[in-house]
């Protein structure tokens, strides 16, 4: 069998395989595609429904007219090609396609039985036939929808959208067909197109000098045919207006001569669907949607596919179309349409609803307006207590500040505090009790207050206070530290006690307590106290008693003791044994106590005249200090008068005879009156 | 289903020289062929032998240099030029050697020295010694009657004939022919990719 093969045809097997051209089959195709019939003509092609003897089922055979013009051979494959990319189940599918140098080009695509859009419409012209066909004919546009937005996503624009290139099969498949005017865009910018190339331009031409106008009149979009705005995805847009028109209609939105359709077109002088056909009730939304999708002007048209058909489902629903433009009360309708039990349930209770919280509001409002009256006057008075508040708090801040500042200040002057407060209660005590106490009372607080940690200040303090007969404050001071002399502090507690706030204290409570003082006090302190006695009482007889005590404190051994003090003549009259101390000598020589005085143990009491003469007083020179005027020593045991010259206020002295040596007696000061007895 | 196009290039083979099979294998396609081409030049019986060898060495020692590189053109371009120059040689070597042949070997080189088409025709010739391995190889594959559609389809017989003779459907002639077709061409490129290294 090989042998029988020729040279050349050997070769050519060899080339084929080497080359792997499918083309094999293709020198055969008049074998593959047989029992073709006629079906249909466009201006370009002839449609045949052929036998596929290869996969064995009947397809459509398209073949270019006549295939000696160039360009009709491109646009054709062109056309062909085009579609094949479309991959979608309502754009006609491409089965195969022929060479372009086939003799005769061709194609093969899916055949499509049952009828055209346009047939169908065609048949069912009557008004009933319409309305009930209404919901199918916006279900089948939809798929129209679907497969144009499709080709517009893959940048392919069909050009000649119309009934007649929509097949609808017997089982309701939807498909478009037809692309050969479909034309690639440039997908960066959807609006302009690829430049067509100027064969394509001619085609155009050619076309129309033949009279048979590319698309149809009705379906075109007005710059399909002035050219005045370059073609888009909006021509489409306006043929899928033109289609719904048709098929909610059943009529084609033009009808004339060309001549008129076309200027009709391009003045946009279309009567829409509401007004041409009353009868039909198209309902406004739909109206809208073919108005805006067939508006002269692109840029008024849908921009998408998908945007038309989102009006369309947004129609379906139940919801008002953006195309309407409605207003509030056409969307509260559809809504009302759409929810009529609903709608009616929530309007009544609405109404009970409003009406009661109507009701409680205005109750509620008088008890608000009353509220906020009062909020405003308590607002009112928190203000004023804040301000008051922060006024304190400035002023608290101001004391604190002083304070720190008076504190470092009595730091630093401790030492001359401490000082003058020893001063005032060892020297100053004397001359003027009342005000010496109170500086130290003031200048001892604030040592106290700056050395809240030591003791000495606050228990000097209480010493203080107790000589100033204020027993409830030297109290307080001496628990601040308690000390741990109990019988220092429980008579001053016991005298806190028995004699709040009383001053001059009665003069047995201050008895009793100097006699259980005495005890490990020391015995300046009575001194001290009977200064301040004297300044504070006004009665002296009462003080003298006192001053009694105080000096029989002194002289311990005094036995038989007498003290008789006359206030109107200022005289004290002493008498019994061992009474010996009426004058102390204070000294002290450290850094804060540096005195040396004569303590006047008697010295509270103004004292002119004294008696000594029941007495064995003996200590002469202690007298001068007392500042007598009358002197009596008779029968002591003074025998000289030492430092007399001393005695600058005495003017008479009483003596015994012989008591004193004859020489010392003619020494005596002139002015002095010396009484013998 | 093809015992070659698994194989690997017989010239990737070739570049390890120590493969003794791939040599015997290589021995195998290529010496039927040089001896049809060096019988068709009508080489004298005697030089036969020592240039079939001699081809069958220089393309083994230099297959491994063959790297597809495109200037130096197509496996069986170069082939056909070793062929025809190794002839060539051997004859005027045989030339000096047997004073007796001189005048015969003078003629013959005469012959394929004028003859510029010489290269292309071995070419030719490769291309149908590949495509009737092919045939035979298929053949052994298919039975019944689709050998024989595809043999009066290439003597020009239509489809409708075809059918006739064979008592076939219509589009039975078809399908079969395709078949043919389709197995014919994948051995020929099964064979290419073996014998001429073609990626």
């Amino acid at each position: 069998m090989i042998d029988s093969f020729s040279r050349e045809q050997l070769l050519n097997l060899f080339d084929q395989a080497e080359n792997e051209t499918a083309a094999v089959d293709l020198h055969h195709q008049n074998d593959r595609y047989l029992d073709k019939l006629f079906i249909a003509e466009g201006s370009m092609k002839r449609v045949y429904r052929a036998y596929d003897s290869v996969v064995d089922r009947h397809i459509a055979y398209a073949e270019l007219k006549s295939s000696h013009c160039e360009i009709k051979r491109e646009a054709f494959l062109r056309e062909a090609q085009l579609t094949a990319q479309l991959d979608h189940p309502n754009i006609i599918s491409i089965y195969d396609i022929s060479t372009s140098h086939a003799a005769t080009p061709w194609f093969t695509m899916e055949l499509k039985t049952g009828q055209t859009l346009a047939q169908q419409l065609q048949n069912s012209q009557q008004t009933q036939t319409i309305l009930h066909s209404r919901p199918l004919r916006l279900e089948q546009f939809l798929k129209i929808c679907d497969a144009i937005d499709y080709a517009h996503s893959k940048g392919i624009v069909h050009f000649d959208l119309k009934p007649e290139n929509i097949q609808i099969g017997r089982h309701g498949e939807v498909v478009i067909c037809d692309w050969g005017l479909g034309r690639m865009v440039s997908l960066d910018d959807h609006q302009d197109l690829i430049d067509a190339d100027a064969e394509q331009l001619e085609l155009y031409k050619d076309v129309t000098m033949t009279g048979k106008i590319k698309g149809t009149p009705g379906y075109m979009a007005p710059e399909q045919i002035s050219g005045s705005q370059p073609k888009s995805y909006q021509t489409d847009i306006y043929a899928l207006g033109a289609i719904l028109y048709t098929m909610l209609c059943a009529a084609p939105p033009l009808s004339g001569d060309t001549k008129t359709m076309l200027d009709k077109t391009l003045q946009g002088d279309i009567v829409f669907p509401k007004q041409r056909f009353p009868e039909l009730a198209i309902p406004e939304s739909l109206n809208a949607v073919i108005r805006k999708s067939m508006s002269l002007n692109p840029c008024d048209r849908y921009q998408r596919v998908h945007q038309l058909q989102h009006e369309l489902r947004q129609y379906l629903t139940g919801f008002s179309t953006q195309a309407e433009n409605a207003g509030f009360l056409k969307e509260l309708m559809f809504f009302y349409l759409r929810h009529r039990l609903i709608c009616s349930i929530s309007l009544i209770s609405s109404l009970i609803v409003t009406l009661t919280v109507a009701i409680y509001q205005a109750h509620l409002n008088q008890t608000l307006t009353s509220l906020e009256l009062a909020h405003e006057r308590i607002n009112h008075q928190v203000e004023l207590i804040q301000k008051e508040k922060t006024n304190a708090q400035q002023a608290l801040d101001m004391a604190l500040q002083n304070k720190q500042w008076l504190n470092n200040l009595v730091l630093d002057n401790q030492d001359q505090l401490t000082k003058s407060v020893y001063d005032y209660c060892a020297i100053e005590i004397y001359k003027d009790p009342i005000h010496a106490m109170n500086r130290a009372v003031h200048e001892l607080t604030l040592l106290r207050d700056a050395n809240p940690s030591k003791p000495f200040y606050s228990t000097q303090l209480g010493y203080v206070y107790s000589i100033m007969q204020k027993f409830p404050e030297a109290k307080d001071a001496y628990q601040q530290h308690p000390l741990n002399k109990p019988d220092i502090f429980a008579p001053i507690a016991k005298m806190a006690h028995l004699y709040s706030g009383q001053r001059p204290l009665p003069l047995d409570g201050l008895m009793d307590y100097l006699n259980s003082m005495s005890n490990g006090h020391h015995p300046l302190y009575c001194v001290r106290v009977l200064s301040y006695d004297a300044a504070l009482r006004n009665n002296r007889s009462e003080h003298a008693k006192l001053v009694h005590v105080v000096l029989k404190i002194w002289n311990p051994n005094w036995t038989e003791d007498q003290f008789n003090y006359q206030p109107e003549l200022q005289k004290l009259s002493l008498a019994g044994k061992n009474l010996n101390q009426l004058t102390y000598h204070h000294r002290s020589s450290s850094d804060v106590r540096n005195w040396d005085l004569t303590v006047n143990i008697i010295g509270s009491l103004p004292i002119r005249e004294l008696d000594l003469s029941q007495t064995d007083y003996y200590d002469f020179a202690s007298l001068q200090h007392l500042n007598l005027e009358t002197l009596d020593i008779r029968n002591t045991n003074i025998h000289r008068l030492l430092n007399i010259e001393n005695f600058k206020s005495l003017r008479k002295l009483k003596l015994s005879k012989n008591q004193i040596p004859q020489n010392e007696l003619t020494a005596l000061p002139s002015q002095l009156e010396v009484e013998f007895f | 289903m093809n015992n070659w196009q698994t194989r690997q290039s017989l010239i990737d083979r070739a570049r390890d020289s120590n493969d003794q099979d791939a040599w015997e294998e290589f021995c195998k396609f290529y010496d039927p062929f040089i001896t049809y081409i060096l019988n068709l030049q009508h080489t004298p019986s005697a030089l036969l032998d020592d240039v079939r060898q001699k081809v069958l060495i220089k393309l083994w020692q230099h297959l491994p240099h063959f790297n597809y590189n495109r200037e130096l053109g197509k496996f069986r371009t170069w082939m056909s030029r070793v062929i025809k120059h190794t002839l060539i040689d051997e004859l005027r070597l045989q030339q000096t050697r047997h004073i007796g042949l001189q005048s015969i070997l003078e003629h013959q080189l005469h012959t394929m020295q004028s003859n510029d088409t010489l290269e292309q025709s071995i070419e030719e010739d490769w291309k149908i010694y590949l495509t009737k391995k092919a045939l035979e190889k298929i053949t052994q594959r298919f039975r019944g009657k689709a050998m024989s559609v595809f043999e009066l389809s290439m003597n020009h017989h239509s489809s409708e004939e075809i059918a006739k003779l064979l008592n076939l459907k219509k589009n039975t002639v078809y399908r079969l022919r395709q078949r043919v077709q389709l197995a014919l061409r994948e051995e020929i490129q099964a064979l290419q990719q073996l014998l001429e290294g073609t990626p």
